[in-house]
């Protein structure tokens, strides 16, 4: 009987390491996991502060890449005036001083008119290319103004009419009013040129955090994923200045119904 | 305890079986997904051992032996899932160990066919160990890459570690007084619901949204 109860106190020692070292294992176990858990955790946030870094460091890349673009603009829009027009409008002059020498016989006063036909026709084309380059009248009146001549241009050059309501708003800078009429001019570039379209509605407003974009053309439209997957030049451009511009881009497109782009000013907390 | 041991033990079948038919319900994965494939044969498997030592235990026969078949078969199809999962080269190791695990356990049970009444412990340590080194390999995975199947793996590693220990003192504590080795069994009981309760968040995670997309 003793020894009986003897080997089950025996067996109790046992059972009792046997339960312990289970428990032991478990706690092992879980720790294990829980180590692994929270690594994962401390590796993909310094991953993801890594690519919120690289993309900050793009983004400035493509800021100084586009204010790099618009600075030589201005200056070969400037050169243009100094350098070729100026000199374009004396040779024009002493063409028009030497026209009305009497001594001149017929053939002589013809090629100074032909030339002085040409020095008019390119100083005309020298004008509309600087212009292109920096429309002037962004600098003097503003971009309503400015956005209003663009539409008015197109409406009158091309097939496209262009339907715009535009309230007169107010940016923080010179640079950031050029980057919306940039927008404004890509937009309706794309339109023409990829999407054939015949009108356009633009709409530029005020909202709570800034402005608002809608465009809306009756083109071909495309397909959106694709698009943005493999943006062309142009809609690089828009992308960038939007991001400049600290907007949100949105498009909507269906194939044969034409394409929706808004620009939309980002909420800031 | 006795009755708590049993209500315990009900309890793990019963969810064992809702497992199952969860698992069924997003039967539509099974051409898709290879890993879900292998948990549903593993769970479907379980139920029908569970069932047949239940019977056995009823007619109070030698059910032992079973639990060759059930050792042998936990390290098929879990070796399956990690396979499934790893990288080429962490896929050669474990089709090595594979291969070099079932010749062991063949010739063993042919040079020694006695072994087959009682617990191995040869066995449990060459079919539970890998699973246990698999399951840490795949957390070491899981830092670089996006974790999947994370829950099972847990289950794995928790359930299997621990009852591993449990069954190398299996022969020893079928000799002990049943009152005293009770203890352990409900150890090990309560690990068995953890396991289940694991993969069953496994589902709940990962399968049954399938089922909405799908």
């Amino acid at each position: 009987m003793e020894e009986q109860f003897l080997a089950i106190q025996d067996q109790s020692v046992v059972i009792a390491a046997l339960a312990y070292g289970i428990i032991f294992l478990v706690l092992l176990t879980t720790g294990l996991l829980l180590f692994f858990h929270y690594s994962r955790r401390k590796i993909i946030q310094k991953e993801l502060e890594k690519i919120g870094l690289k993309l900050t460091h793009q983004k400035q890349i493509l800021k100084a890449t586009i204010s790099t673009q618009e600075e030589e603009r201005r200056r070969i829009a400037q050169d243009l005036h100094d350098a070729i027009s100026a000199r374009l409008n004396v040779v024009s002059l002493t063409a028009n001083l030497m026209l009305e020498d009497e001594d001149l016989n017929k053939e002589q006063h013809e090629s100074i008119e032909h030339i002085l036909g040409v020095t008019t026709t390119t100083l005309e084309s020298s004008r509309k290319i600087a212009h292109d380059l920096l429309p002037p009248i962004l600098d003097k009146f503003g971009l309503k103004v400015a956005l209003e001549e663009l539409f008015e241009d197109f409406t009158k050059s091309t097939r496209l009419q262009i339907i715009y309501d535009i309230d007169d708003i107010k940016l923080s800078s010179k640079t950031n009013e050029l980057h919306v009429f940039r927008i404004a001019q890509e937009l309706i570039n794309n339109a023409t040129r990829h999407g054939e379209a015949t009108s356009m509605n633009i709409q530029l407003a005020k909202n709570k955090h800034g402005f608002i974009v809608t465009c809306k053309d009756n083109g071909k439209g495309f397909d959106v994923d694709q698009v943005t997957k493999n943006s062309g030049i142009g809609l690089q451009n828009i992308k960038s200045r939007a991001s400049i511009l600290e907007c949100n881009l949105h498009i909507e497109s269906t194939i044969n119904e034409g394409s929706t782009f808004i620009i939309q000013s980002k909420h800031h907390e | 305890m006795v009755i708590l041991n049993d209500i315990l033990k009900y309890l793990g079948l019963t969810l064992l079986l809702i497992n199952v038919i969860l698992f069924f319900k997003s039967h539509n994965l099974f051409q898709k997904i290879m890993a879900y494939r292998i948990i549903f044969i593993y769970l479907l498997v379980s139920l029908i051992f569970s069932l047949i030592n239940e019977h056995m235990n009823m007619k109070k026969t030698n059910n032992l032996y079973l639990s060759h078949f059930y050792f042998a078969f936990q390290f098929i199809l879990l070796s399956f899932f990690y396979i499934v999962n790893f990288n080429r080269r962490q896929q050669k190791f474990i089709k090595i160990i594979f291969v070099i695990v079932l010749a062991i356990l063949g010739s063993q049970y042919i040079l020694y066919p006695k072994e087959l009444f009682g617990f191995n412990l040869l066995e449990v340590f060459i079919t539970s160990f890998p699973l246990v080194v698999y399951s840490i390999i795949h957390l070491y995975n899981s830092l670089s890459q996006k974790g999947q199947y994370l829950y099972i793996n847990a289950s794995i590693l928790i359930y299997l570690s621990a009852s591993t220990l449990i069954f190398f003192l299996g022969n020893y504590l079928a000799e002990f007084d049943r009152e005293v080795v009770v203890n352990i069994w409900f150890i090990h009981k309560v690990l068995y619901l953890v396991f289940l309760i694991l993969i069953f968040l496994e589902w709940k995670s990962n399968f049954s949204q399938y089922k909405i997309k799908v």
